[in-house]
């Protein structure tokens, strides 16, 4: 391609990073958000109160599920622990429709609580794998991502190896392109391992989806056809006559004496095959101690006689253990606090990798266009995306913040309006760009981005009771959420006000070939 | 940042580029794109095929499907640095067909 | 336990830091530079990284030791980083501090 091998690694650095870079970054932003995604949830739902244990509020949730979906089969329940209120559920319909109805149960009654509509931190989690888009395609755009960060990732290894002789070194006073190479190598090298982790679980979580030639090859078989055949059959026999489940009780009395009733206890409750003879109940227990999905502890119940079912799945094989190792991982549902800040900063650090990336594509090509006196329609375009991506995004994000407290709180179609808020923001930060200069457009958007933050203790408190009744709680977990707020007000702030003062000594300086030192770094 | 590089990519954007040099770049992203999903496929496939007997359907899946990725990163890798895109295509051909012969010879 | 393994990451950081020529002049005093040997720098920092990944397998098992062990110096590291260019003279200090911290709450820990 290029002289060199390296050089061609580079190559394919720079345009595998841009090609996808603003998906990547909005897929970090969103999946660095989902790591608190019960803090946010509980934010933009703050009428929801916390009580008993999570045993009590599985014996509400299955008496509130017997009321709400008498003829359902299948019932999926996560109930609430230290850091989520609600208990939320899913279930099938009765009538064997394969689409899930689900609702938020309120802990002490099982029924559904009262508490403004709204996706909370559930929308970031969403958005981090469907973007938005109609399925499956929104998981397909997030799988390239994914295996464009790989492929980005490994050519960045080998484009930027001279970095490792400047290990721990970031020079802001030095001038832009210098300054922003040394941020992206210092959070490319440091966080290396997670990157490559986060990117190939993702491959790995929905590799069914993108690589389902081993399953197809291996389920032909005439024998797992008959057997497939055979299952559906008698799923369909035994739907015609109710059989009635076993009480709950004496199963969670079971569960309480194993697991107990403190953290971690029962997280998970799910009910297959209800109202036949076949009917199972697994318990799941809080995940703490294992990455591994599938090293959890589960306890399982016949549906029928109640009776405690032996543990048949004990011996995985190697690449079931390892899949679910990665799949765990990715989720990160063990974390405790320490850890999951941790996590927390290294995804930040990733959406300052893939910034930075975006944006010094733009610097090292602009000395070239300032010397031929006009602007390619490739770099304003890109130097329009980035703006709209890495100022645009923090500014929707807060304006759906912003909704979540100021669109009334009975509104039916409320969650669905928050969204539109933030896709509407979204859109006009997208074309904010277009009528204004590129260096207007950066300074205004981050400007906008760190009131928006800024104001929002001050949104909270005038739009309802909560952010008093938390302070005088001490409830960390809403505290915390408006202390992330401004701190990444602040963030925003010092972008601004940085890159008003580059403006300036730009304007006054002659506009020429930054001089770079020889080692360390890439062309990119 | 590489200096001298700096230069080549400056001098070689500015004037345009001959048809043939891009499309040499378009072969190699089809050869990256499209030829190194096929050979992942097909690594799939074959280790899927081989290793069929030796654990459960579930497993020998998992275990057949997760490199996969990787080998597609290889491939891709490969598409860019080889020398010219020809030898590009033939890189990522020749165990394409390996894989074929392979996944022909396990199935019957 | 994942806040002790951060502790000792970050000192542990902080030191291979020290033992690179332009980190030890802004960080260090000339008297304390020629006193610290590049080598004990070093040493110390590879002694305090290793001692942070026994602790975390001790407390976690492998795979998720593991995890907590990279986690605490990539973010220990970004800490050391944003020292070094901001508060170059900090470092020495804090990173002592946060290795006695790390022995009292040890101490505590295990007594």
């Amino acid at each position: 391609m290029k002289k060199t091998f390296r050089l061609s690694m580079t190559w394919l650095h720079t345009w595998t990073g841009l090609l996808l870079g603003w998906v990547l970054f909005a897929i970090f932003v969103t999946g660095t958000a989902t790591y608190f995604k019960a803090e946010i949830t509980r934010w933009m739902q703050p009428e929801l109160r916390r009580g008993g244990t999570p045993l009590d509020a599985a014996a509400s949730a299955w008496k509130g599920l017997e009321a709400r979906a008498p003829q359902s089969t299948r019932w999926f329940i996560t109930l609430p622990d230290d850091r989520v209120t609600a208990t939320t559920a899913f279930w099938q319909p009765g009538d064997g429709g394969k689409r899930f109805s689900n609702a938020t149960l309120d802990p002490l009654t099982g029924d559904e609580v009262k508490a403004r509509e709204t996706r909370g931190g559930e929308f970031f989690y969403r958005f981090h794998f469907q973007l938005q888009l109609p399925h499956p395609w929104g998981r397909y755009l997030a799988g390239v991502a994914a295996m464009f960060m790989l492929v980005a990732l490994i050519t960045g290894v080998i484009a930027h190896r001279p970095f490792f002789k400047e290990f721990f070194t970031f020079r802001p006073e030095r001038p832009p392109l210098r300054s922003f190479l040394d941020f992206h190598n210092v959070s490319g090298v440091l966080a290396l391992p997670f990157y490559f982790l986060i990117s190939y679980s993702a491959l790995v979580i929905f590799m069914a989806m993108y690589m389902p030639w081993a399953r197809q090859v291996l389920s032909d078989s005439p024998a797992n056809v008959a057997r497939n055949e055979a299952k559906a059959n008698a799923a369909k026999a035994a739907d015609k006559n109710w059989v009635t489940p076993a009480p709950v009780g004496p199963m969670l009395d079971e569960v309480a004496r194993r697991w107990g009733l403190e953290h971690p206890t029962l997280k998970r409750i799910e009910v297959t095959g209800r109202g036949t003879e076949n009917m199972t109940v697994t318990f799941t227990r809080a995940e703490s101690s294992h990455i591994s999905i599938t090293a959890r502890e589960q306890l399982r119940f016949d549906g029928v006689s109640g009776a405690l079912l032996s543990d048949e799945n004990a011996t995985a094989g190697a690449a079931t253990a390892v899949h679910g190792a990665l799949y765990g991982l990715h989720l990160a549902r063990f974390a405790g606090p320490v850890l999951r800040w941790m996590l927390f900063a290294m995804g930040l650090m990733g959406c300052a990798l893939i910034a930075t990336g975006l944006v010094m594509w733009t610097i090292k090509r602009r000395p070239k266009y300032a010397k031929a006196g006009r602007r390619g329609f490739g770099q304003g375009l890109v130097e329009r995306l980035n703006i709209a991506t890495i100022a645009g995004l923090p500014v929707a994000i807060a304006a759906l913040f912003w909704a979540n407290r100021l669109l009334p709180v009975e509104g039916e179609t409320r969650s669905d309006d928050e969204v539109r808020v933030f896709l509407v923001v979204w859109a006009v930060m997208l074309v904010h760009p277009l009528v204004r200069s590129v260096a207007r457009a950066w300074r205004e958007q981050l400007w906008a981005g760190a009131l928006l933050y800024g104001a929002l203790p001050i949104v909270d408190a005038a739009s309802g009771p909560f952010l008093g009744e938390a302070l005088r709680r001490g409830d960390a977990s809403y505290l915390g959420f408006h202390a992330t707020m401004l701190f990444t007000s602040a963030a925003l702030g010092v972008a601004a006000k940085k890159l008003g003062r580059r403006m300036q000594i730009a304007t006054h300086a002659q506009p020429r070939m930054t001089p770079v030192s020889a080692e360390g770094g890439a062309s990119v | 940042m590489n200096t001298s590089a700096v230069a080549v990519s400056t001098k070689s954007s500015a004037r345009p580029r001959p048809a043939r040099q891009r499309l040499a770049v378009l072969s190699r992203i089809v050869a990256a794109i499209a030829g190194g999903y096929a050979l992942s496929a097909g690594a799939n496939l074959v280790l899927a095929l081989l290793l069929k007997n030796s654990g459960s359907r579930e497993d020998v899946i998992l275990l057949a499907t997760m490199p996969s990725f990787l080998v597609w990163a290889g491939a891709v890798l490969w598409a860019f640095a080889a020398r010219t895109a020809w030898r590009a295509w033939a890189g990522l051909l020749a165990p394409m067909l390996l894989l074929a012969f392979a996944i022909a010879w396990l199935r019957s | 336990m994942s806040a002790l393994t951060g502790l000792m990451a970050f000192a542990g950081m902080a030191a291979l830091a020290l033992r690179m020529a332009p980190h030890r002049r802004a960080a260090l005093e000339p008297h304390v530079q020629r006193r610290c040997s590049r080598l004990s720098m070093t040493i110390g920092g590879l002694v305090l990284l290793s001692g942070a990944f026994a602790l975390a397998v001790r407390a976690y098992g492998w795979s998720m030791g593991a995890l907590v062990w990279f986690s605490s110096w990539s973010v220990g590291g970004l800490a050391v980083t944003l020292l070094l260019t901001y508060r170059p003279r900090w470092l020495p200090g804090l990173s002592i501090a946060s290795v006695v911290g790390a022995a009292v709450w040890m101490l505590l820990v295990l007594s």
